[in-house]
């Protein structure tokens, strides 16, 4: 505590200039906004549209609600096989003559499947849209679902279950659900079989079954006005059937901590990763939570467990925690690596910190600190149009209006230090945590 | 090997100018009094901007027997001033909404900040003074040499794929800097002392060797007068040296390498071969390259990936990629990871009648024009990114190149002919001037 604040005051006294920021500075990124506007195109469908020409680039996003988790058990993998093959070919474009067309166009296409969800990436040049957006409508609406790509990725797949065997993240990840939440699908995982049971009739049903108007939500960013915008969502989606919402699997519930999980991978330098009960983020304290978060560990060079764990020990390049939301499940996470000598260090100090701040709290300074970090590098994460489409359609996807990216900032600076000791004694208590261990620690006992 | 944990895209050659309406904006130039060069690229979408300052040093400037000693320092670089409390540098960037970090190569090192437009004095002013006033203690000294164990254990120890390319780097260039790694032998990290510490830092970090780079919401004539202040009253170097690196005797033969470890559940195959490099070439070799080695095994629809993936079945990902941003010399890397089942050798072999077709009978016109219209238009896209501007003229200044070489960059590449990229290829894949590394899991019995 004095040799933090000692070093406040040396601060201030080097840089008074630093003070003389503290308020009028924070203005300035406080002003910036991004103009988000809701359109709504010729053919009923609504989307986002944040329209800036300074940059001759196009970026649309889409996603869908309903992944992973409500494939069937016997042909899991299936959802992420069907986003892959949308690009493996599509009308009358074999994998290798799209994938070709993608190049001249210079353009790129990609979809994705999570486990709540489905999401599209188009990124064009801005001569180039219209072509660009028959290339999404065609792999969207028509795609071949060749023999040979689907074989491809599924040899692909093999050779990634394989290599999963020594993969430190993989192998904790995996404990870490199978300790939490045994039985919910998000504890579920590929195997030999359900790669081998994967096949056209399964990927048509689930694109089926998926791709609807009933729960997507489209971004568009760029060189394109609110007129294109329409048109093109029209082109790309207009075909899209009205649908209903997939069913939902059931929230996860928790069991029991465990203090400690080990998994022997041979290795110099064990990893560990820990997490507890979070929150979702429509939850009241999310906002406190990113502060709280901020102070532990999340701040990088400003955070307590980068402080203790590596400034002050040299126990670990890097340590970090963070809250990770899926729709049914949310937990606060962290990991660091270290040494397999230094692990039984490296875990006392982590959890006496997070004990510490689970008993003390967190200071007033630590909680504008934290606040001024968080509100003045927001502008950051908006000074290219592929951030703002990526932050823009992560508001939009979570739920939030469209005004919230202009709010986001009000919302952190009103966190009081009691808002955020509330939520450190919520979800930062040590004991709730499981902690896992990969590598050959030396000195620890399961 | 930046500082923490965001790993930064140092150089990207790919994505540079190109031809018209392609076309990287000319950035603003001027040299301070003391010999400092500054950079200016405008982008006022964001009151942001990205503040770089790049030394022409790097991991292949190190006297022998102190490899790690540049990255070290970059390290070494936040842990104070006589003004600057140790650790304070970050936490005051923080403190101002701004994010902070550094990266090393063998040819540069370069420190970043992004911040808000109206903070950019306070962190010149910051930057300036750890160019000349670095102060630490040895518990300092020693603690971050822990830290770099560690990160030396993550990047490299931990994986056996790192540990084969280190060994493989060692082969290849058996005598000159590039063949040591950036982050430093481990036996040599672990004696580095802070005399030879201090001799690199005031030999080196000097404003005469430095190119300030700032992209984002500032002109030049805005930003001359705080260069001037901050960094224009610096002291340069005397008598600079010039940066001569010991040379490799001719490479006469194939080398091979096979890496085993317990980790390993695919082998794979890899290959590096000398090659030129912007630093080093004349006219259009390395654009040439370039293209040539992009048509090769750039992505899903290069020959590699096609032969032996797609129409041979025997591999699951195949490639090369050409790293010709180096000061001092280039590289071409190719790579493979068999399906189940197939072995390196069938592999290897296929890879080698790939490259003998290729270099027997070139690129068709329509690769040709494929590949070069990909690379140039990643100039458009990086316009999008003030970071990524300000990383592609950084880097290429730091290596040797001119303003004009990277505005000209896309139309070089738009200017590369057929007969240009085959020379290029049959010059650079010459397995007398390689190394082919074998990764595999330990061998039965053992």
């Amino acid at each position: 505590m004095m040799r933090a604040l000692i070093l406040a005051a040396a601060t201030l006294t080097a840089f008074p200039i630093e003070a003389a920021y503290a308020q009028r500075a924070q203005a300035q990124t406080q002003q910036f906004g991004v103009d988000v506007e809701r359109i709504v195109s010729p053919g009923g469908i609504e989307a986002w549209l944040v329209s800036d020409s300074t940059v001759p680039i196009v970026i649309m996003r889409a996603s869908w609600r309903g992944g992973s988790a409500i494939e069937p058990a016997n042909m899991i993998g299936v959802t992420g096989v069907m986003t892959d093959m949308l690009t493996e070919g599509a009308g009358a474009l074999d994998a290798n003559a799209f994938k070709e067309r993608l190049e001249e166009l210079n353009m790129s296409l990609g979809f994705g499947a999570g486990w709540d969800g489905l999401s599209m990436s188009v990124t064009t040049l801005s001569e180039n849209t219209d072509a660009a957006f028959e290339m999404a409508r065609l792999a969207l609406h028509e795609p071949r679902f060749d023999a040979a790509p689907l074989e491809r990725i599924k040899r692909q797949m093999l050779v990634g279950i394989r290599n999963r065997e020594t993969n430190p993240g993989y192998l904790a990840n995996e404990a870490l659900d199978n300790a939490l939440y045994p039985n919910h699908v998000y504890a579920r995982r590929t195997s030999r079989e359900t790669v081998a049971a994967i096949n056209v009739e399964g990927m048509r049903e689930r694109q089926r079954a998926l791709f609807n108007r009933a729960t997507m939500q489209i971004t568009i960013v760029g060189d394109i006005d609110a007129a294109a915008a329409g048109a093109a969502v029209d082109r790309v989606f207009g075909a899209l059937p009205q649908g209903a919402a997939p069913p939902e699997p059931a929230d996860a519930t928790f069991n029991p901590p465990t203090p400690l999980i080990m998994r022997n991978l041979p290795q110099p330098q064990s990893l560990i990763l820990f997490a507890g009960p979070g929150i979702q983020d429509e939850d009241p304290d999310w906002i406190p939570l990113a502060v709280a978060n901020y102070i532990l560990g999340g701040g990088g060079f400003s955070s307590r467990l980068l402080a203790e764990v590596r400034e002050e020990r040299g126990l670990v390049y890097g340590i970090g925690t963070g809250p990770s939301v899926r729709e049914h499940v949310a937990m606060i996470r962290g990991s660091a690596q270290t040494e397999n000598a230094n692990v039984v260090e490296a875990l006392d100090v982590t959890r006496a910190e997070m004990r510490r701040i689970y008993e003390e709290g967190a200071t007033q300074t630590e909680v504008n600190d934290a606040i001024t970090y968080l509100t003045g590098s927001f502008a950051l994460d908006l000074d290219s149009n592929a951030k703002i489409s990526s932050v823009v359609h992560g508001y939009q996807v979570a739920g939030r209006d469209i005004e919230y990216i202009n709010r986001r900032n009000d919302l952190i600076r009103a966190v009081t230090l009691a808002d955020v000791n509330r939520v450190i004694r919520r979800l930062f208590n040590p004991d709730a945590y499981t902690f896992v261990v990969v590598g050959q620690p030396e000195g620890l006992d399961e | 090997m930046p500082r923490a944990l965001t790993f930064v895209l140092a150089c990207a050659f790919v994505v540079m100018a190109s031809a018209d309406a392609r076309e990287l904006p000319r950035p603003e130039t001027f040299t301070l009094s003391n010999g400092m060069q500054v950079v200016v690229i405008t982008d006022r979408r964001a009151p942001v901007v990205t503040h770089m300052v790049w030394y022409r040093v790097g991991a292949a400037d190190e006297p022998r027997g102190h490899s790690g000693i540049a990255h070290f320092f970059e390290h070494l670089m936040f842990k104070g001033t006589r003004e600057i409390p140790p650790g304070e540098y970050s936490r005051t960037i923080a403190r101002n909404g701004g994010d902070d970090n550094a990266f090393t190569s063998w040819d540069y090192t370069a420190y970043h900040v992004r911040i808000a437009r109206d903070r950019l004095d306070l962190v010149m002013r910051m930057e300036a003074d750890r160019m000349r006033n670095l102060r630490y203690t040895d518990e300092t000294f020693l603690s971050e040499r822990d830290v770099i164990v560690e990160e030396r254990r993550s990047r490299i120890d931990n994986s056996p794929g790192a540990v084969l390319g280190e060994r493989m780097r060692a082969m290849l260039w058996p005598h000159h800097p590039y063949g040591t790694p950036i982050i430093g032998w481990l036996h040599e990290i672990q004696s580095l002392d802070r005399a030879s510490a201090q001799a690199f830092y005031e030999t080196w970090y000097a404003p005469n060797n430095a190119i300030l780079v700032i992209a984002g919401d500032i002109t030049a004539e805005e930003l001359r007068p705080l260069a001037q202040r901050y960094y224009g009253r610096l002291r340069p170097t005397r008598d600079l040296p010039e940066r001569t690196w010991i040379s490799d005797p001719p490479n006469v033969g194939p080398m091979r390498v096979t890496h085993r470890d317990e980790k390993v559940r695919q082998p794979s195959l890899s290959r590096m071969y000398r090659a030129t490099s912007y630093g080093t070439d004349e006219g259009r070799q390395s654009h040439a390259l370039d293209v040539a080695i992009d048509i090769l095994g750039g992505g899903e629809t290069s020959r590699l990936y096609r032969a032996l993936v797609e129409d041979q079945r025997i591999a699951v990902s195949a490639g090369a990629g050409a790293n010709t941003s180096g000061l001092g010399g280039g590289s071409v890397s190719v790579y493979a990871t068999p399906a189940e089942g197939v072995t390196l050798e069938q592999v290897e072999a296929a890879v080698d009648a790939v490259i003998a077709t290729y270099l027997r009978d070139g690129p068709t016109e329509a690769e040709l024009a494929r590949s070069k219209s990909s690379l140039s238009a990643a100039a458009v896209y990086s316009r999008d990114s003030q970071e990524a501007l300000a990383n592609i003229y950084g880097a290429s200044l730091a290596q040797g190149e001119s303003i004009d070489d990277v505005v000209n960059w896309a139309n070089d590449i738009e200017a590369v002919t057929r007969d240009e990229a085959i020379a290029m290829a049959r010059e650079a894949l010459n397995l007398n001037a390689s190394v082919t590394g074998w990764l595999l899991p330990p061998e039965e019995g053992q």
